[in-house]
């Protein structure tokens, strides 16, 4: 398209410049024709004419004896020098070449040389002219008709003719000139229009883009609207098609939606394709809630049903959110963003992928972004942080000698009171402080454990959640530096994964694993039995842990089937070679059966639940048996 | 003038023709108020010959190759001559005319030329006296116009 386009610019600019100079040249022809050839050549012969017939009338007039012979030779002298200009320059040189002009004249100079003695003689008698005037009455007529040849004869016909073709040949130059000029203008024209229709409208769909549908959105809530309902929707796991099926066949879904959205597009609703697969519908004027709750219903269903028949795997569907104005937004920025909102909320809502705008939502997003603000600043604080570790005992059954312990991120907010850690990791790894909040949990780990008593320290095994951004391949490199600064061994180091941490990529995840394992780190599979994929991963993966989620352990007592998969969970790992965590143990009945299904290690409130570091110390030294105290006390000052 | 005419006319019938291109008035100039405040002068050949020459080899449009014209320049006999007009016509004995700018006049070499290599201009090339400009040397003055202005035969010039 833009190799055609170029190529067709390329041919006008040719025609132009070939027009221009054809024309030029052509110009340039025909005012030669008409200037040197016409008019200096007629001028020339013109004067030759006068000046023989003045010599041929001064000559009749000597002989008559009316004229003097300085008159006579000045008459002679003319002529001489008029036919000398005309036989020799180039002013001439045109009408000297045709006509037999010059055969015709340069004898008769000759000639007329012959006569400068008689001319010039004292005794010059009237009738010693006699055939000097015979001669120029027979040259004149020769000359007079070199006068009408050029004038009216063929050749100056034909010139005639070319001066008239070169004038109808000019018109027509002008007329392709100004032909391709009009086929530029339009091509021009075209290729504005296309650029404007792309600026405002998705090139796939051509519906209204992002920009257009803001612009409409901000000018309707410039003039005053009794109700305007924003309802954005997105089609989930639609890259999914993409991905599985190709572009052509996600853009093929994407044209079907469109054209479905089309159809309903009435008075008063606006739509609008905002970006890759998310849509928008605009509808204002008078409408019942009943009646745009039932539109946008009505169309969520037929969406679904659409893609449910284009999708073949059945997989993507269709999430919508909602709001109004005024009843929730007070502007069109604002309005924008509770869809926003609500839209999120429908794409967690599993069953009906449907949300109205509610406060709640506008709350939940205030505070996330207050927490990822507060999170940065907090994350930039070592000591004074609102942030802090607890570390929740895991016991050894077979070595007492050694205790465990999970670390634990706790936020004390100022207002809020204690952040749900959950939240804290998502607020991280949504603002993209993953990295950084990994890094600040081995710090304050290494500050904590500087300030207990090293024989205590060297009895310890700690372990880690992961974040997603922190299992990259660098993973072993940051976490080898990060112990740098502390007390901890890599040896003592375990890190937890969880299945949420997409490991889509067994390779890499596989070369992660083997390069904690050369530097002495250990992995466990932490809320194992929770995913969807448990089994795969320990197919896949080496751990060296498996931590059962505390759902299998609660309530086991009360659940016959629980022990079941407890018992065998542990079996299975103990055969695998990978050492068993029970979680959540909370009562002796539980302790009573994970022991009797030789589980390796036990976490829960049975023993401890998570303890600031003070607290921890004192349930280690205690656990170890350690006389730590002074140790510790010389540590603590 | 009339006096002179006819002592002109004797010298012709004395069969003195030749010699009156060396003696007799080749050219007359006329400018109000001019030369003395007799408003017109005339010039034989030794008489301009007196007056500072200047060379200049050219071609023209009516000659073959280049020659060299020897003469005063125009500029030079107006200032001589105390005459300041902008335009001069130049009139000639085939009664041709032209008028010929002085600003070109100082500006460029322009000749009233007497002689072409180093030969008098006789009635027969060009003569008594052919106004030459320096075509050759300023090829934007190689055009028509500048071409109407080089008279040849010229025997008056006439400020206006």
């Amino acid at each position: 398209m833009v190799r055609t386009k170029f190529l067709l610019l390329a041919l006008i600019m040719c025609t132009f410049l070939g027009v221009t100079i054809w024309s030029t040249w052509n110009y340039d022809r025909a005012f030669t024709q008409v200037t040197r050839h016409t008019h200096l050549s007629a001028w020339a012969l013109a004067q030759l004419e006068l000046e023989l017939h003045q010599f041929e009338g001064a000559v009749d007039y000597y002989r008559a004896g009316r004229l003097n012979q300085e008159k006579l030779n000045e008459a002679y002298d003319l002529a001489w020098n008029r036919l000398d200009v005309f036989l020799t320059g180039r002013e001439a040189k045109h009408i000297r070449e045709r006509f037999n002009a010059e055969s015709i004249l340069r004898p008769f100079f000759v000639r007329l040389q012959s006569y400068e003695a008689l001319l010039t003689s004292p005794h010059l008698l009237p009738s010693d002219l006699e055939p000097l005037d015979q001669d120029l009455h027979n040259t004149m007529p020769a000359i007079r008709n070199l006068m009408v040849l050029n004038f009216t004869g063929p050749t100056a016909m034909r010139e005639n003719a070319e001066l008239a073709g070169s004038s109808i040949q000019n018109y027509v130059v002008l007329a392709v000139l100004l032909l391709v000029g009009l086929v530029m203008l339009v091509l021009l024209f075209l290729e504005a229009r296309g650029q404007q229709f792309l600026a405002w409208n998705n090139p796939l769909t051509r519906l209204p883009n992002r920009a257009a549908f803001l612009l409409h959105l901000r000018q309707l809530l410039r003039v005053a609207q009794p109700q305007v309902v924003l309802c954005l929707f997105d089609l989930n796991r639609f890259k999914e098609v993409n991905d599985s099926l190709g572009h052509a066949a996600g853009d093929r879904l994407l044209l079907t939606v469109a054209d479905k959205l089309r159809k309903v597009v009435t008075e008063g609703v606006y739509l609008a394709h905002i970006g890759g697969d998310e849509f928008a519908l605009v509808l204002s004027g008078n409408m019942t809630q009943s009646s745009w709750f039932g539109f946008t219903k009505r169309i969520r269903s037929q969406l679904s049903s659409l893609l449910y028949k284009a999708d073949p795997a059945h997989r993507v569907s269709v999430s919508m959110g909602i709001s109004q104005f005024p009843q929730h937004a007070r502007n069109a920025d604002e309005l924008l963003l509770f869809a926003d909102l609500a839209l999120t909320a429908a794409r967690h809502d599993d069953v009906h992928h449907y949300q109205l705008f509610n406060l709640k939502m506008l709350s939940h997003y205030q505070r996330k972004r207050q927490l990822a603000g507060e999170l940065r600043e907090q994350l930039s604080r070592m000591a004074d942080s609102q942030l802090y570790l607890c570390y929740q005992p895991v016991v050894k059954r077979h070595d007492k000698t050694r205790l465990g312990a999970e670390l634990l991120i706790r936020w004390n907010h100022a207002e809020l009171g204690f952040i749900n850690p959950l939240d804290i990791v998502e607020v991280a790894e949504e603002n993209g402080l993953g990295e950084r909040l990994g890094e600040w949990v081995f710090q304050r780990m290494n500050q904590d454990m500087d300030r207990l008593p090293q024989p205590l320290v060297r009895r310890l095994d700690l372990a880690i959640n992961l974040s997603a951004s922190l299992f990259n391949k660098q993973l072993t490199e940051h976490a080898l530096s990060w112990l740098l600064d502390g007390p901890i061994l890599p040896g003592q180091l375990v890190l937890e994964l969880t299945e949420t941490i997409a490991l889509d990529d067994f390779t890499m995840s596989q070369r992660i694993f083997a390069d904690l394992r050369a530097a002495g780190i250990r992995i466990a599979l932490d809320d194992f039995g929770t995913g969807w994929s448990s089994f795969a991963y320990l197919k896949e993966l080496d751990f060296d842990k498996l931590k059962i989620d505390k759902s299998f352990i609660q309530k086991m007592d009360a659940d016959p089937r629980l022990p079941v998969f407890v018992e065998t969970i542990t079996a299975l790992a103990h055969k695998l070679g990978v050492s068993v965590v029970a979680e959540g143990v909370e009562t002796q009945v539980e302790l009573d059966m994970v022991t009797a299904m030789q589980v390796d290690e036990i976490q829960g409130y049975f023993y401890a639940r998570p303890l600031p570091i003070d607290k921890f110390h004192s349930f280690a030294l205690n656990y170890l048996q350690l006389e730590g105290g002074e140790t510790a006390a010389n540590k603590a000052s | 003038m009339g006096l002179f005419r006819v002592v002109l006319a004797l010298l012709c019938l004395a069969g003195l023709s030749v010699a009156s291109a060396a003696d007799g008035v080749i050219l007359t100039v006329t400018a109000k108020g001019c030369c003395s405040g007799a408003g017109s002068q005339t010039f034989t050949l030794a008489q301009l010959d007196v007056l500072p020459q200047t060379t200049v080899v050219t071609t023209t449009p009516w000659t073959e190759g280049k020659h060299s014209y020897q003469g005063v320049r125009l500029s030079e006999l107006l200032k001589h001559l105390g005459i300041q007009a902008g335009q001069l016509k130049a009139h000639a004995l085939n009664d041709y005319w032209a008028v010929v700018p002085t600003a070109e006049a100082s500006q460029y070499p322009v000749i009233l030329a007497t002689r072409q290599d180093d030969k008098v201009l006789t009635r027969r090339n060009k003569g008594p006296i052919f106004i030459v400009y320096p075509l050759s040397d300023y090829p934007s003055l190689d055009q028509e116009k500048t071409h109407s202005e080089m008279v040849w035969q010229l025997d008056a010039l006439s400020a206006e």
